[in-house]
């Protein structure tokens, strides 16, 4: 099995989501049970904090695309991404995705601006 | 039936012993982190560049998860270097019928899913399909000049 640590803390109404280690097929599961329960307890302002990411394949890409496409069809909810970096979410920028979701050097400038 | 796709190079059969070395390994899907690292440890070998590394680690795992996901539950790897390319081999049992050219459009940008072998096109020099009774193996190739951007 990959190794994943998930983590959150609350930041007034945003929460920010902490993911250390790999993300693939099988470890993907563990984020969606912790993205749901969060935004279910949070509400559905997240920002995913990647700056403890060892990789992230396409199966993991698609199910955070598919929460930031979930989220920001609310009123009030966002998923931003925090920290990513080339070397350990490659994917992010091979499929252009990196130019479209919303994405801040690290979790303080995610802070500021969201 | 066979067919292949986006042959950039004559397709050959795997060295065999003489030919030089050839590593392999079994997988499942809650192996992919192993897939994973035997691919970065056997590139290491092969003297692929740090940065072209991790592409192929990439695109190896793009191309794994495919073959225990859709094909079979059991699926082998296999990696050796050939005229100055690092080669990795992903064989499941699965029966694939792919399209015309699988992989050979971007994802749209509203994909969320089926982005594996356009990934591993982007990164690879060639990428063969071979497909039949036998299950479907997929052929990745890596010069150390590849780069996608």
């Amino acid at each position: 099995m990959a190794a994943l640590e998930l983590s959150s803390s609350r930041r007034g109404d945003r929460t920010v989501l902490h993911i250390n280690g790999e993300l693939d097929i099988i470890s993907r599961a563990e984020l969606i049970t912790y993205l749901d329960k969060i935004i279910r307890e949070n509400g559905g302002k997240i920002i995913l904090d990647l700056t403890g990411l060892d990789f992230m394949d396409t199966s993991a890409l698609s199910t955070v695309v598919s929460y930031w496409k979930r989220l920001t069809a609310t009123e009030d909810g966002f998923l931003a991404l925090a920290g990513a970096k080339y070397h350990t979410a490659r994917v992010l920028w091979i499929t252009g995705l990196a130019q479209r979701l919303p994405m801040y050097d690290d979790v303080a400038a995610a802070l500021a601006d969201t | 039936m066979v067919a292949t796709h986006s042959i950039a190079r004559p397709w050959q059969p795997p060295p065999n012993d003489s030919a030089g070395p050839m590593d392999e390994m079994k997988f499942t899907a809650e192996q992919l982190p192993g897939v994973r690292r035997f691919t970065e440890v056997h590139a290491r070998r092969y003297k692929v560049g740090a940065d072209l590394i991790g592409d192929l680690v990439i695109a190896v795992n793009e191309i794994a998860t495919n073959a225990v996901r859709h094909g079979s539950p059991h699926a082998q790897l296999r990696m050796w270097a050939q005229d100055g390319c690092v080669v990795a081999e992903i064989h499941d049992r699965g029966t694939w019928m792919p399209s015309a050219d699988p992989g050979g459009n971007p994802p749209s940008p509203e994909a969320e899913g089926g982005m594996g072998i356009w990934v591993a096109r982007q990164i690879c020099s060639a990428v063969h399909i071979r497909t039949g009774i036998n299950g479907t193996v997929v052929r990745l190739e890596l010069s150390p000049t590849a780069r996608y951007i």
